[in-house]
C-alpha cells in the first residue's frame, strides 16, 4: 500500500502537469493570436452593423475626412466626388460586400463594439445613441487623388503606395472605381479590390524573386555570363523574349550579359535558363519566403493569398515560372511587399492600414504599431537586388521612371493573360532615399509594356512624393 | 448559540452551496428575461432549489463528501444553463439527465460502499462488457464517422460509456489481485471493439486510464514505456487505416485552410473565443451557440460547448471552471491516498484519471493542442449517458470516500470507547 | 426586454458571474485545505487508524505496524521490511479479509512457512501465526475485535486436557468451546513445542485483553485521550464541522466470550 500511495501521488503530478499545459497553451495561444482570429474575415460577430449608433468618421492620415455620418447615422461623403472615388476602396461602401475596406474591417471600431461598459452606460443614461469610434487610416488622400488622375481612362488595374519601413499603406486604389454616394451607377466589378483581391501573373516583375534565388543558390552569380540565344527550348515549350515576332522572322537576342545586365534588360530567355539550372524546389522554397503559397492572416488587411504552382511542374512550365508567367497568381499589393523587402534592407514589414481608433470624445481607443511580417532576403543581398534594380531605371526597360536627382529603383513586367490581347502592364519600385521611403506597385491590364505603360505613371507618382513627403 | 448551529454557520458547504444558488439564480433569471418564457423563470427557481437538494438533504440520507457535490452540481448546472442558451429543449433534456444521472451516482456510491467481494461482480462485468462493446457492430447506427450509437426506441445510447465504468471497476478489481496481465488482456479487447466501431476518442480514454491504473499498480517505469510504444504503433496504423484520421490531422495542422469543410468548426471556435476576450461578451449576447445568428459553432452542444462558455461568460470564468475540474482531480486523489485497500484506492485513483484525461482531450482539441476527438466534456456536454457515466465516475469516488470516513469514525469511536469494552 | 437595456444588464452581470465563480474556487481551496489540516490531526490522535495489528520481527525483536494490505520483503517500497538471506525483495502480498483473517500470498519463487507448512497459493494467518521468510521469523498480531473465525492461532498457555474430558455436542451450545478442538499440534493432548506467553513489549503502554491480545488503545491513556477527544470538539465548534457527515453509527461487533 505504501508504495501504492507513493505511486499515486506521482500520479496525481501527471495529472495536475496535463491541467497546468492546458492552462499554459491556452494562455500562449490566445495572447499570440487573439488579435489575428478577431481580425479575420471570418468574424461575423465583430463586424455586425448595430442598429441605433452612429457610425464613426473615417479619417485619411492627416485628419481629412473621408466618411462622416448624420444625425441618424447614414454615411455622408465628402463632397469632392474625385477624392469619393479615390478613397472608395479604401474606406468601403455598406452597398457592396468591401472585405478589405475599412468600413467592414473595423466594423468593431466603428460601430460600438468596443465602447466600454461606463460608456455604454453613460449613453443609456443620456438617452442618446452610441457613438462609434472614428478611425485614422493610413491612407494620404491627396496622394490617391492624384494617382487616380493619372491612371489611363477605361483601363482596369491597381495602384499601392507603401511607406517600406513600416509597411503603413499609403494608398490603396482599384480601377474602375465608383461613386459611394451613386452605388447604382456603379460600373460591374467596381467593388473588387484589385489591388489586393485580384490575382494575375507577375509578368517579369518575378525576375525579382528569381534573381534572389540565383543569389541564394549559385555562389558565383556576380561574375557568371549567362548567353542569350534568342530561342530557348525547353521540354515543348519555346521561350522567347519581348520583340520576338515569330511569324516576321523577328527574334530578339541579348548575347551575353551578367545577371546584372539580364536583369535589367528583362531577358526571358537567361532567366528561364537559371529556373531550369536552380530547380523547382529552389525557385519556390525563395518564393515561400517571399509569401508565396502562404495564408496571409494579417491583423489589418484581406489580401488574397499568392500561389506559387505545385502541380503540373514541368520542363516549360518551369522555365516560364522563372520569367514570371505559368500559373504564377500574386496580387500587386504582395509584389509592393516584395519590393518594399529589397528596399529595407530584406525585411518584409507586414502591411497596415489604420492608425489609431480614437472614442467620439477624443481619447485614443487602440494605438497600432508596425510589424516584421518576413526576412526573405540578407541585409547583403538585399543591396545588391538594389543595384539591380537601379540598372533597370538607368539604362534598363524602366527608364521611363526615372527622376533626374532621385535614386528611383524598379522592375517593369509585361504579364501575358490568356485572352487579352496586349499584356498587362506591371511596374513595381521603389525610392532608395533616406526621407523617402516609399515603394509602390502599378498594374494597367491590359495596356501594353510595363516600361511604356506603367513606369511613366510610377514616375509621377514618385515625383509627388518626393514633393510631398506625406 | 447552540454547538451545531455554529458549526453550521461555519460550515464551507453552505458558503459554497449559497454562492452556487446565487449564481444559477442569477443567471436563469437573466435568460428569462431576455426570453420571457415562463418555464425559463420556473429554472430559475428549481435549479437553485436541486442544488440545496443535492448538497445540503442528500449527504444526509447516503454517505457522501460534500465537497465533491458541490463542485459536480455546479458543473453540471452550469452545463444546463449553457444548454439551455443556445437550445431550450437542450437544456430541459440535459436537466433531466442530470436528475437521472443523481440517481446512478447514489447507485453507485452504494455499490462501492457496501460490496465486500468484487470477485463475481468483475466476471460479470467483463462479460457483459464484451456483449456491449459488441452490440454496435451488429444493431448500432453510423454518426459522424463512427459507429458507436444503438438506438432503443427513442433513445440513443453509447455502450462505450457504460463500459468505461465497467473498465474502470474491472481493472481496479484485476490490478488490486495482481493479474496485471489478465487486465491488461482486458483493456485491449476493449479497444480492440473500439477501433472496429471506429470510436477512437473513447479508445483513446480507456487506453489512457489503463495506462495510468497500471503504472499506480505496479509502479514499473518499463510496462509504461512499452504501452506508449504500443500506442504510438496504433496511432500510426489508425492514421494510414482510416480516412478521417488523416482529415482531422490535416485540419490540426492549418484549420483555415479547410474553413469551407470540416475545418469550420475550429476556426469558428477560435473567433468566438477571440470576440469573448477577458469577460465574455455577456450571457446571451454571443453567437457562438449554432442560435440564428451567422458565425455560430456549428454542433455546438457537444465538443464545443467550452468554447461557448468562453465566449459568453469570458476567459477568466474559463479558468475557474477549469480549476474546478482540477480541485475534484485533486479530491479524488486525496480520497485515493486516504483508503485502505488497493481496490478502493485504484478504483478513486483510475475516476481522478478518466474526468483528467476526458477534459484534456476534449479542451485541448478546442484549442488546437491536439487534434479533435470525438470525446466529450465530462458533466457539461449534452448527453445522457456521458452525464451518467461521468456521474457515475462521482459516485465511486463517493463511495470510497464514505469507506474511508467510516473507518475513520470506527476507529475513532473505539479509541473512545478504550479498546474492546466488556 | 428591450434589446438595449438588456445588453447592458447582460454585460453588467459578466462581472458577477466572474466574482460568483472566484469566489467558489476560492471556498473550494480553503475546505480542501482545512479538512486535509483536519484528516493530519486526526491521524496524529489515532495512530492505529487503517492498522490491523503488528508484525513482530523476532530476530531483532522490532514491531512494524500491519497495514490492512500491503507487501512483505526486503525492497523499501514494502510496508514490512525484512532484512535477511532468503528475503526476496518483493516477497509476499498480505491482506486482511473480513471474516477469514490475514490472507498471507507469497510472490513467485518466494517460500513462506505459515506454523511450519509451506503456503501454496494462499493462507489465512491469525494473531499468533509465525510466519518464516527464508531466515526470517515474523510473528503476526491482530488487534481485538476484528472479525476473525478465532481470536488466536494458538493457546497462551497449552491446557493440560485429557482427551477424555473433550466436550461433546449433546451437552449443550453452550458448552461448545470457541477454539479448535484439539489444535494443530495437540492432538496427543500435550502442549507442543510453543514459545512461552508473551511478555509485554518494552514501551508499550497500552492494554491487554486476557489472552494477551493488544487492544485498540495506544501511546495514550484514557484520560489523555478523553481530554484530546473534548479539545477536537472544542475545535470543531469554533471553525466548522468535518466535511463528512457520518451515516447512521454502526457498532463494532464484540468479539464473543466463552
Amino acid at each position: 500500500m505504501k508504495k501504492l500511495r507513493k505511486n499515486v501521488l506521482r500520479v496525481a503530478f501527471v495529472l495536475c502537469a496535463l491541467f497546468v499545459l492546458l492552462l499554459a497553451y491556452g494562455a500562449y495561444t490566445v495572447s499570440v493570436n487573439g488579435n489575428r482570429w478577431f481580425s479575420s474575415t471570418l468574424n461575423e460577430f465583430a463586424r455586425e452593423k448595430r442598429q441605433n449608433v452612429i457610425p464613426g468618421r473615417i479619417l485619411d492620415r492627416s485628419g481629412v475626412v473621408l466618411a462622416a455620418s448624420d444625425a441618424e447615422g447614414k454615411r455622408v461623403y465628402p463632397e469632392d466626388s474625385a477624392l469619393r472615388r479615390a478613397t472608395v476602396h479604401a474606406v468601403g461602401s455598406s452597398a457592396f460586400n468591401m472585405k478589405s475596406s475599412a468600413e467592414y474591417f473595423y466594423a468593431a471600431y466603428l460601430y460600438g463594439s468596443r465602447l466600454s461598459f461606463p460608456e455604454r452606460l453613460g449613453y443609456a443614461i443620456r438617452g442618446e445613441k452610441y457613438r462609434g469610434d472614428d478611425v485614422r487610416l493610413t491612407i494620404d488622400s491627396a496622394l490617391s487623388v492624384y494617382i487616380a488622375g493619372l491612371f489611363p481612362e477605361g483601363k482596369r488595374g491597381a495602384a499601392v503606395v507603401l511607406d517600406y519601413r513600416t509597411g503603413q499603406v499609403l494608398s490603396k486604389l482599384s480601377f474602375p472605381n465608383f461613386d459611394p454616394e451613386d452605388t447604382a451607377a456603379a460600373p460591374a466589378g467596381s467593388s473588387i479590390n484589385r489591388a489586393t483581391q485580384s490575382l494575375k501573373a507577375p509578368g517579369s516583375t518575378f525576375k525579382i524573386i528569381t534573381a534572389a534565388a540565383a543569389m541564394e543558390n549559385m555562389a558565383d552569380y556576380q561574375n557568371r555570363t549567362f548567353i542569350c540565344g534568342g530561342q530557348l527550348q525547353a521540354g515543348s515549350r519555346v521561350i522567347t523574349d519581348a520583340g520576338t515576332d515569330l511569324a516576321a522572322g523577328k527574334i530578339t537576342q541579348h548575347g551575353a550579359l551578367t545577371l546584372q545586365q539580364a536583369f535589367s534588360k528583362s531577358c526571358n530567355n537567361i532567366f528561364a535558363q537559371i529556373a531550369l539550372e536552380l530547380g523547382d524546389q529552389a525557385l519556390r522554397k525563395t518564393a515561400e519566403s517571399f509569401g508565396f503559397n502562404d495564408n496571409f492572416l494579417f491583423r489589418d488587411l484581406v489580401v488574397e493569398n499568392s500561389s506559387y504552382p505545385v502541380s503540373n511542374r514541368t520542363e516549360g512550365e518551369i522555365a516560364w515560372t522563372g520569367a514570371g508567367q505559368s500559373a504564377l497568381a500574386v496580387s500587386p499589393l504582395h509584389m509592393c511587399l516584395a519590393a518594399a523587402a529589397v528596399a529595407n534592407d530584406g525585411v518584409m514589414m507586414e502591411p497596415w492600414m489604420i492608425l489609431e481608433a480614437s472614442t467620439a470624445s477624443g481619447g485614443t481607443r487602440a494605438a497600432f504599431s508596425s510589424r516584421v511580417y518576413r526576412r526573405p532576403l540578407t541585409k547583403e543581398q538585399a543591396s545588391v537586388l538594389k543595384e539591380y534594380m537601379r540598372t533597370v531605371v538607368t539604362s534598363g526597360t524602366g527608364t521611363a521612371a526615372a527622376i533626374s536627382g532621385v535614386k528611383v529603383c524598379g522592375k517593369t513586367g509585361s504579364a501575358e493573360i490568356d485572352g487579352q490581347e496586349e499584356t498587362n502592364a506591371w511596374f513595381v519600385g521603389f525610392l532608395d532615399e533616406p526621407d523617402a521611403p516609399y515603394a509602390l506597385a502599378v498594374v494597367v491590364e491590359d495596356a501594353g509594356g510595363g516600361g511604356s505603360v506603367s513606369a511613366p505613371i510610377a514616375r509621377q507618382i514618385f515625383s509627388w512624393l518626393i514633393r510631398n513627403h506625406p | 448559540m447552540s454547538k451545531n448551529a455554529s458549526a453550521r454557520r461555519r460550515d464551507p458547504a453552505r458558503g459554497m452551496m449559497a454562492a452556487s444558488m446565487l449564481f444559477f439564480f442569477v443567471g436563469f433569471l437573466l435568460l428569462a428575461v431576455k426570453d420571457g418564457q415562463w418555464q425559463c423563470f420556473l429554472l430559475s427557481l428549481i435549479v437553485p432549489l436541486i442544488i440545496y437538494a443535492g448538497t445540503a438533504i442528500l449527504p444526509r440520507l447516503f454517505p457522501a463528501d460534500k465537497l465533491l457535490l458541490s463542485l459536480t452540481n455546479f458543473l453540471c448546472a452550469l452545463g444546463v444553463l449553457i444548454l439551455y442558451r443556445i437550445s431550450p429543449s437542450r437544456g430541459l433534456n440535459q436537466a433531466v439527465n442530470y436528475g437521472v444521472g443523481v440517481g446512478c451516482m447514489v447507485l453507485c456510491t452504494l455499490l462501492v460502499r457496501y460490496v465486500k467481494s468484487w470477485k463475481t461482480l468483475t466476471v460479470l462485468m467483463m462479460g457483459g462488457s464484451m456483449l456491449l462493446l459488441s452490440l454496435p457492430l451488429l444493431i448500432g447506427t453510423e454518426q459522424n464517422g463512427a459507429k458507436n450509437w444503438i438506438w432503443i426506441g427513442s433513445y440513443s445510447l453509447q455502450p462505450s460509456e457504460i463500459v468505461k465504468l465497467a473498465l474502470l471497476l474491472c481493472v481496479s478489481y484485476l490490478l488490486s489481485q495482481r493479474k496485471a496481465a489478465l487486465s491488461i488482456l482486458f483493456g485491449g479487447a476493449c479497444l480492440v471493439l473500439l477501433m472496429l466501431q471506429k470510436d477512437l476518442g473513447t479508445a483513446l480514454l480507456y487506453y489512457g486510464l489503463c495506462l495510468v491504473m497500471l503504472y499506480a499498480a505496479t509502479g514499473s517505469l518499463a510496462l509504461v514505456g512499452a504501452g506508449l510504444a504500443g500506442g504510438a504503433g496504433a496511432a500510426a496504423a489508425g492514421y494510414h487505416m482510416f480516412a478521417h484520421v488523416k482529415a482531422r490531422l490535416a485540419v490540426w495542422q492549418d484549420p483555415w485552410k479547410y474553413t469551407q469543410g470540416i475545418g469550420l468548426q475550429i476556426v469558428r471556435s477560435f473567433v468566438a473565443i477571440a470576440n469573448g476576450g477577458l469577460w465574455g461578451v455577456g450571457l446571451g449576447l454571443g453567437n457562438a451557440g449554432n442560435s440564428t445568428r451567422a458565425g455560430g459553432i456549428p454542433e455546438a452542444h457537444n465538443d464545443f460547448i467550452f468554447p461557448v462558455i468562453l465566449h459568453e461568460f469570458g476567459l477568466i470564468f474559463g479558468v475557474i471552471v477549469l480549476l474546478m475540474y482540477l480541485f475534484i482531480v485533486i479530491r479524488a486523489v486525496m480520497i485515493a491516498r486516504r483508503s485502505n485497500t488497493a481496490f478502493h484506492a485504484l478504483l478513486s485513483v483510475g475516476g481522478a484519471a478518466l474526468i483528467t484525461i476526458q477534459t484534456f482531450v476534449i479542451i485541448a482539441g478546442n484549442i488546437k493542442l491536439i487534434p479533435l476527438t470525438g470525446v466529450t466534456l465530462p458533466f457539461i456536454s449534452y448527453g445522457g449517458t456521458s452525464m451518467v457515466s461521468s456521474l457515475c465516475v462521482i459516485g465511486f469516488l463517493q463511495g470510497v470516500a464514505s469507506r474511508n470516513q467510516a473507518g475513520v469514525d470506527e476507529d475513532r469511536a473505539l479509541a473512545m470507547q478504550g479498546g474492546d469494552v466488556p | 426586454m428591450a434589446e438595449g437595456a438588456y445588453e447592458l444588464l447582460a454585460l453588467a452581470m459578466r462581472y458577477v458571474f466572474v466574482l460568483i465563480g472566484a469566489l467558489m474556487l476560492w471556498r473550494a481551496f480553503r475546505w480542501m485545505r482545512r479538512d486535509a489540516r483536519q484528516y493530519q490531526r486526526d491521524m496524529r490522535t489515532l495512530p492505529d487508524a487503517g492498522l490491523v495489528g503488528e508484525m513482530v520481527d523476532l530476530q531483532t525483536g522490532r514491531a512494524q505496524p500491519l497495514p490492512r494490505e500491503g507487501t512483505i520483503g526486503s525492497s523499501r517500497e514494502c510496508d514490512i521490511r525484512i532484512k535477511g538471506t532468503g528475503v526476496l525483495r518483493n516477497h509476499a502480498l498480505f491482506a486482511f479479509e473480513e471474516g477469514k483473517g490475514l490472507r498471507v500470498t507469497p510472490q513467485r519463487g518466494a517460500q513462506v512457512l505459515l506454523s511450519g507448512t509451506p503456503v501454496k497459493g494462499y493462507a489465512h494467518a491469525l494473531h499468533g501465526t509465525q510466519l518464516q521468510l527464508g531466515d526470517a521469523v515474523l510473528r503476526v498480531r491482530l488487534f481485538a475485535g476484528l472479525d476473525v473465525p478465532f481470536a488466536a492461532a494458538y493457546q497462551m498457555e497449552a491446557p493440560d486436557i485429557p482427551l477424555e474430558n473433550f466436550y461433546s455436542y449433546e451437552d449443550g451450545a453452550d458448552a461448545a468451546p470457541s477454539l479448535p478442538f484439539p489444535a494443530p499440534g495437540f492432538e496427543d493432548g500435550a502442549a507442543a513445542d510453543f514459545p512461552p506467553a508473551e511478555e509485554p513489549l518494552p514501551g508499550y503502554e497500552g492494554n491487554y485483553t486476557d489472552d494477551g491480545q493488544m487492544t485498540w488503545q495506544y501511546a495514550y491513556s484514557l484520560e489523555e485521550l478523553r481530554r484530546a477527544q473534548a479539545e477536537m470538539s472544542a475545535q470543531e465548534e469554533e471553525e466548522g464541522a468535518l466535511p463528512y457527515e457520518s451515516p447512521v453509527p454502526r457498532r463494532r461487533r464484540r468479539r464473543k466470550h466463552e
